[in-house]
């Protein structure tokens, strides 16, 4: 047989550092038929259900600070619109007939501090006089730090503190039992200027609980158990931070799908017909004779080629030397539009011409001379190789003498008699150098060239049946000339 | 709409004469491309580390950009900037680069250049009072008719590594240079 543990029930006092709106606790009555616990035979544990087989009833009532909860009388009385002349009245009234359709005969009510409850039993509030003080850090919701420390004990060690006399101070809130007659089961008490908190009795856990005898017609025992299920001020302040954090993100989130839906939405810029995108770096030249080169360029491009973007000749800033380096670092690009059908269908494929002329200024007498020419052929339909290419240069030696063009370059100036076409295109009438300039080789002009090509689907999966067919038909024409 | 994520670092500047580098960057694109996320201009801490004419940023680049057209393809512009004793600061390199057309890793040499004092006095004042020219209008850097008569100099090279990701140019036929 187990003794029950003394049913002794004390004040709990705390010193609440944070909002009393977080103060939340839960009641548990039970209805228990005899107070000595009765082990069950061959049986060694009483687990929680065994416990539980000895109650027919169980009630549990979660409330926060100063939440009312309506008794059956009170559920009767309120209904009654008629009943109802204050405020207050009214405002129960409308809260009844709002939460109709809810009703359930609980045995757990409340009375808030607006009811002006004052109980007349030994709970009252006047018997409060010998709190037992309870400092446990491990209740989350309230604690009492060290400088309240010698306020409880002076309030431990004097009988009738002032500190509780003041009635008027404190708001309250009490837990009742629907029973016969009503039974006060937890009287809380708050006063928010020092966050001094009262209840009565205080917190304790279910394995010992508090017990109630109602002694009418027929006798009646119960136990109720009180926990503290208040959030802590880190938990509140972390649950806070963490709610504005994910209002943010949520909002974030919002923005980025609205930004991406957008972008959805937008259809990418399909031309009529193929395009194709040149970006040309001039990166830098080397090994040149005189300083301050400036770098012109120019594209050469079929007629049929139209130009949306970008001009087909520009030129680099002047550039003074870093060793034998001169850095340029310039970018130039060029958006073309073609009829990619007949550029498919012709045999050859087709080229842009990309020359480039360097040039030197005198920064005193402003003397230009030539540093170097150069060029490279870009396929138009056929993707390139390699991005990077160093380009050698060459120059025509003026009066086709080493030593005039020495003097003349260095008094004069080296200006360019001759077109560039004439050196660097296809021969004119199978006649090449026609006026039989001499040349010689200068510096270096490195370079970097991106193609993009945009064609219609069609097209591209058309043109590359073209390319294998194209090919079959070389491999089958060399093998039957190899065969001959 | 097309996309390209942008992921890399600016690695390093080498080969530049003055102490104590940063360089502030951005990507220009046309007006058929917008960002999506991340940063599109920046600036590096200043490095102080003198060894072999090198100073090392190791700054982060993460750019997702979405594009309606082909024109306008991005370009990477760096500005190096020198600061001296009295914390003023000065330019020592402009430059820049298109962003690679191809998917992957690549390994960008920006070659900058700064902008040349004319008369002698210009190059003392250079030398011993404001530290150096800069441009009035920036666009200057990347435009402009007749530039020629723009007078550099020579400057460092800028290193920056990138990795690429292009999402849904081949959906509109788009053919790279090695595709």
């Amino acid at each position: 047989m187990e003794k029950i543990k003394s049913n002794e029930q004390f004040s709990g006092i705390y010193r609440s550092s944070d909002d009393i709106e977080n103060f939340c606790l839960r009641i548990t009555l039970k209805k228990i038929y005899s107070i000595i616990r009765v082990p069950k035979f061959e049986s060694t544990q009483t687990s929680f259900e065994d416990q539980q087989s000895t109650t027919d009833f169980e009630e549990v009532l979660s409330v926060n600070w100063q939440q009312k909860v309506f008794s059956k009388t009170e559920k009767a009385f309120y209904s009654q619109k008629e009943n109802c002349t204050t405020d207050l009245a009214k405002r129960y009234h409308q809260i009844i007939k709002d939460s109709r359709g809810n009703d359930s005969n609980n045995l757990l009510f409340t009375y808030i501090d607006q009811d002006n409850y004052e109980p007349a039993d030994k709970f009252g509030s006047q018997n409060i006089t010998r709190p037992k003080i309870k400092r446990n850090p491990s209740r989350s919701f309230l604690q009492a730090n060290e400088k309240n420390r010698s306020l409880f004990l002076d309030h431990n060690q004097a009988n009738d503190s002032k500190e509780f006399e003041t009635e008027k101070d404190f708001v309250k809130m009490f837990v009742m039992a629907d029973l016969d007659p009503s039974t006060l089961l937890v009287s809380i008490k708050y006063r928010k200027s020092d966050g001094l908190l009262i209840i009565f009795p205080d917190f304790n856990d279910l394995s010992n609980g508090y017990y109630l005898e109602i002694d009418q017609n027929s006798k009646q025992m119960f136990v109720y158990f009180i926990e503290n299920l208040s959030l802590s001020s880190n938990n509140v302040t972390n649950q806070r931070v963490l709610k504005v954090e994910m209002n943010k993100l949520h909002k974030e989130t919002n923005e980025l799908i609205q930004k991406l839906s957008v972008s959805r939405n937008e259809n990418f810029e399909l031309p009529k017909f193929g395009r194709v995108v040149i970006m040309l770096e001039i990166i830098k030249g080397l090994n040149f004779e005189f300083d301050n080169i400036h770098v012109r360029f120019k594209f050469e491009i079929p007629k049929w080629l139209k130009v949306i973007e970008g001009s087909l000749s520009a030129s680099t800033h002047s550039s003074f030397r870093k060793g034998e380096c001169w850095n340029f670092g310039y970018c130039h690009s060029l958006v073309l539009d073609f009829d990619d059908e007949f550029v498919l269908s012709k045999s050859e494929v087709e080229i842009l011409n990309l020359t480039f002329e360097l040039i030197s200024i005198d920064p005193l007498l402003g003397r230009e001379r030539r540093e170097g020419i150069t060029s490279i052929k870009i396929p138009l339909t056929t993707p390139l190789n390699e991005n990077y290419y160093t380009l050698t240069c060459f120059r025509d030696i003026q009066g086709n003498s080493k030593l005039t063009d020495f003097f003349e370059r260095f008094f004069l100036g080296g200006i360019h008699k001759i077109l560039d076409k004439t050196l660097m295109s296809s021969p004119i009438d199978k006649v090449v150098n026609y006026y039989g300039n001499q040349t010689i080789s200068t510096g270096e002009l490195c370079i970097k060239i991106q193609k993009i090509e945009q064609l219609r689907s069609s097209k591209r999966s058309k043109s590359h049946f073209e390319t294998i067919d194209k090919i079959i038909n070389s491999y089958h024409e060399a093998k039957a000339q190899l065969e001959k | 709409m097309a996309e390209v994520f942008i992921i890399g670092q600016i690695l390093k500047a080498v080969n530049f004469c003055e102490p104590n580098l940063f360089v502030c960057w951005n990507i220009q694109a046309g007006s058929l491309w917008k960002v999506v996320e991340g940063e599109s201009k920046g600036q590096t801490a200043t490095d102080r580390n003198r060894i072999d004419l090198v100073s090392v940023f190791a700054h982060p680049i993460d750019l997702h950009l979405a594009t309606r057209g082909l024109q306008g393809w991005p370009k990477f512009n760096v500005e190096v900037y020198s600061v001296n004793a009295l914390k003023q600061y000065h330019p020592v390199g402009f430059g820049f680069a298109y962003i690679p057309s191809t998917p992957g890793y690549h390994n960008l040499s920006i070659t900058t250049w700064k902008i040349s004092p004319v008369t002698v006095l210009d190059s003392i004042k250079e030398k011993f009072f404001t530290g150096g020219f800069t441009i009035v209008k920036k666009d200057l850097i990347y435009s402009g008719v007749e530039r020629y008569k723009i007078l550099t100099i020579s400057s460092g090279i800028v290193e920056v590594n990138l990795n690429l990701i292009f999402k849904n140019f081949r959906k509109y036929d788009i053919i790279f240079n090695r595709t």
